[in-house]
């Protein structure tokens, strides 16, 4: 099978060593566990328990909400606490329920039997699990996972991705588990499948990832009814980005505004593919998750299962702290080319934290904005290959006209045009607020017409 | 957590908790991502600009002596207070410490004599600097190569300084009085091709080694094609320049001269000779490539550098001037936004949109 090599995209110094081919370790027992109730893209569940119920580990304590929602598990067996505001990931303060650990038993709930025949279970249960078990996309965005496997049944779908570029530098939660659980996430693959009823499987993996790559391809024998092909890809950030990573396993290019559906694909990260295995076959909810903790300050990086709101300050401390003559500069939920920067130790982890990432002080960007260079080096490697100089100053101009001419809503986010700019211009943000400006504008439009 | 192990482990100790260094708050940095950055900021990218001419300006100091280091120190000087004084001026934080300017300078320098008189030299910085950089708002918002236009300036204003070329000679200290002055092998054999006589000695292989080397008259930077190549060959290496733009352009004047020579001999020497002499390769190699007056996207690049190598080739075999790279700079400059324009690369997946003003929103001001 030919792999289409998109253009641009770059390759910054990834860092991965520090935290790849480690064994995965655990959290001790914490005595609070504050988990935030919105946790996914669309609409927050709805919290079905009350301060002091005994809960165990998977009970759900938040039915899902109306429109795009999952439901909420507990992390733990405990006792429901307050419901309080935390430090959310992406900023500001977001509401939480807390559970308290007094030393109990650590269960599981039995409420969601496994269902071990799942071949020859109706698509429509297999379904229903997966938005039981509170299944959401573990990478970025936290988006339902059901939804995504329910495609309108005007869009024929013919192929599935399993998304395992993991392209964003110092990363590798994702590494780790295709590494250890290649068979899990294969099996999750051949769920969602059967689901949408095709049995083509590309699993889209960076080169770099050897074990991986050698270790899903062993694995991918012993599952019978569908035709799993695993792709080394060119090891290059955004490769894991859906538009990229389905055109180079497809050559399909998905147009602007348009979703991987209309081009007959549908891409899930092998987080979830973990995760819709686990509620299947054993009927465990999404209640924690691997992630990365890594960074050059961290005394002991590794990859982590932390259960969904275990606070910060307490994943640090059992990465061994920072290091006695670092100055941490920035700690970033996510990776360090779209995470998000926190300022609180007391932000819990939540479904979509792949990796905890702290930042020297010397190391973090400073984007000064000093003039444009008209080098050419952002519009080479944006991944869009969008004319990024141009599209900046429009922007920071308040051109929107001009920008929406060149493209502006194409723009994934990724980053690459600031990182790589020497004059340190923040592209990303003028494209961000121009984005959001355009949405805005043409929403209003749409109202008047009304 | 794998399957169905119970997790039984107790709390961490209380004891164990205390050793570990948790990191500090209050220095946490807050700002949207990307949080890394890669290659070098826009101060050392001049620097390693610099850093590649030091071939050339040795070359200089070889072939023209201390005059050559004369020229090239008050240039960089003046261009370098040039922009000091303007930032003071205009009440701006100063920006001599981006390197621009010296790198100005020191290609301004490059670009003359060394028998230049140290006023021409002052005024060609405050042309380059003050006139063709700063009023246009300062570096990336000129529109023309700023040591291009100085140079043309000085040319003009005082061309007959300005054509006094040296005659390169290994003796290091000799005074300016006692320099012997000729003309440019470039004028030479304009003047020899315009009567008609014969243009076999630019042809011969002893010339041309020596304008490969730098032995002949002209320009500080601009005659040793050997110290150029170098430095040229670490800009692409360092990925600094775009290599597209002297590939292009230096084939294109091999095709244009061999085209020429072949359908009418006798008009000009060969390719060799228009590829070793007069400041082709320093313009190739670091004038034409300056990022901020070129176009942005590699086909840009491209259309850009077999433009300037017509315009040389004409300017040199058919118009007035018998040297044109500077004219064929700033001419091709002035078309780079219509080139980024027509050059614009059609994004992933595109899709026509269909024009229309958007009014920007302005928050109070109306
Ligand atoms: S990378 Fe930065 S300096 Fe270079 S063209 Fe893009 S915005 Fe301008
Ligand atoms: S953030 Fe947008 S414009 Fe910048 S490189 Fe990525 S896709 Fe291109």
């Amino acid at each position: 099978m030919k792999i289409y090599n998109f253009k641009g995209g770059f390759h910054p110094a990834d860092h991965k060593e520090l935290s790849a081919g480690k064994k995965e370790r655990e959290l001790p027992l914490l005595p609070k566990y504050t988990v935030i109730l919105r946790q996914n893209v669309g609409s927050a569940p709805e919290l079905c328990v009350k301060k002091g119920d005994i809960v165990k580990k998977g009970t759900l304590i938040a039915k899902e909400g109306a429109g795009l929602s999952v439901p909420l598990h507990s992390p733990v067996s405990g006792r429901v606490g307050d419901t309080v505001l935390v430090p959310g990931p992406n900023a500001g303060m977001v509401e939480a329920v807390e559970i308290l650990t007094d030393r109990e038993e650590q269960v599981w709930d039995t409420s969601l039997p496994p269902i071990p025949d799942w071949r020859d279970t109706p698509v429509k249960i297999l379904k229903q699990r997966i938005l039981d078990g509170g299944v959401t996309g573990m990478g970025g965005a936290a988006f339902p996972t059901h939804i995504k496997l329910s495609p309108p049944p005007e869009k024929i779908v013919d192929t599935l991705i399993l998304n395992g570029a993991e392209c964003e530098p110092y990363l590798t939660s994702d590494d780790t588990l295709m590494r250890n659980h290649a068979r899990a996430v294969l099996v999750g693959g051949a769920i969602c499948a059967k689901i949408l009823g095709i049995t083509e499987i590309y699993v889209g993996i960076e080169e770099n990832k050897p074990e991986a790559i050698q270790s899903v391809e062993q694995a991918s024998w012993g599952i019978p009814g569908v035709n799993i092909t695993v792709k080394a890809l060119p090891v290059k950030y955004p490769q894991g980005g859906e538009k990229q990573l389905i055109y180079a396993l497809t050559g399909r290019k998905v147009i602007v505004g348009a979703l991987p559906m209309d081009v007959g694909c549908v891409v899930i990260n092998v987080g979830s593919c973990y995760a819709i295995w686990d509620a299947v076959l054993n009927g465990h909810p999404l209640v924690e998750r691997i992630t990365t903790v890594t960074g050059t300050p961290v005394v002991d990086p590794g990859n982590y299962w932390i259960p969904i709101g275990a606070p910060l300050s307490a994943v640090l401390e059992n990465a061994g702290g920072v290091k006695a003559d670092s100055r941490t500069g920035k700690i970033i939920f996510g990776g360090p080319m779209m995470g998000f920067a926190q300022y609180s130790l007391d932000v819990p982890v939540s479904k979509n934290t792949s990796g905890i990432l702290l930042l020297e002080e010397s190391e973090v960007a400073q984007f000064t904005g000093g003039p444009c260079l008209s080098c050419g080096r952002c519009v080479e490697h944006c991944p869009m290959q969008l004319p990024v100089s141009t599209l900046s100053k429009a922007c920071k101009n308040e051109r929107y006209d001009i920008a929406l001419q060149k493209h502006v809503l194409a723009c994934l986010e990724c980053g690459v045009c600031s990182s790589v700019c020497p004059a340190r211009r923040p592209n990303v943000q003028h494209f961000r607020k121009a984005k959001t400006e355009l949405k805005e504008l043409s929403w209003k439009e749409k109202n008047k017409q009304k | 957590m794998t399957m169905s192990e119970e997790n039984t482990v107790p709390h961490a100790s209380a004891e164990e908790k205390q050793k570990v260094r948790l990191p500090e708050t209050k220095n946490l940095i807050l700002s949207p991502s990307p949080h890394i950055q890669v290659g070098p900021g826009s101060a050392k990218i001049m620097c390693q600009v610099i850093v590649c001419l030091i071939p050339a300006i040795i070359a200089a100091f070889v072939f023209f002596g201390l005059h050559a280091l004369r020229v090239l120190v008050i240039c960089t000087a003046s261009c370098a207070a040039f922009e000091y004084l303007w930032c003071l001026a205009v009440k701006r934080k100063s920006t001599v410490g981006d390197f621009s300017a010296v790198l100005t300078g020191l290609l301004l320098g490059l670009n003359i004599s060394s028998l230049t008189p140290a006023w021409v030299c002052i005024a060609g910085s405050f042309i380059a600097i003050i006139i063709a950089k700063q009023v246009y708002g300062g570096l990336g918002q000129n529109p023309f190569n700023p040591a291009a236009v100085g140079r043309i300036a000085m040319l003009m204003g005082a061309s007959g300084a300005m054509t006094q070329y040296a005659v390169p000679r290994s003796v290091f200290f000799a005074p300016v009085a006692d320099a012997l002055t000729s003309a440019t092998p470039l004028s030479m054999a304009e003047s020899a091709a315009g009567m008609g006589k014969s243009l076999e000695y630019f042809n011969s292989s002893g010339f041309l080694w020596r304008a490969f080397t730098g032995e002949i008259a002209g320009s500080l930077g601009e005659t040793s094609v050997l110290a150029v190549l170098i430095g040229g060959i670490g800009l692409m290496a360092l990925r600094l320049i775009r290599w597209q733009i002297p590939v292009s352009i230096l084939a294109t004047v091999a095709i244009f001269v061999s085209l020429v020579n072949h359908f009418s001999p006798g008009t000009t020497p060969g390719v060799l000779f228009h590829l070793f002499t007069g400041g082709l390769m320093l313009g190739a190699f670091f004038m034409a490539t300056d990022m901020v007056t070129s176009p942005v996207t590699v086909k840009g690049c491209i259309v850009f550098g077999v433009g300037i190598g017509l315009l040389v080739c004409v300017i040199r075999i058919y118009g007035s001037y018998p040297e044109g790279m500077s004219f064929a700079i700033v001419l091709m400059n002035a078309l780079v936004p219509l080139i980024d324009k027509f050059c614009y690369i059609k994004p992933f997946g595109h899709q026509n949109i269909k024009a229309g003003r958007i009014e920007p929103r302005r928050g109070e001001i109306k």
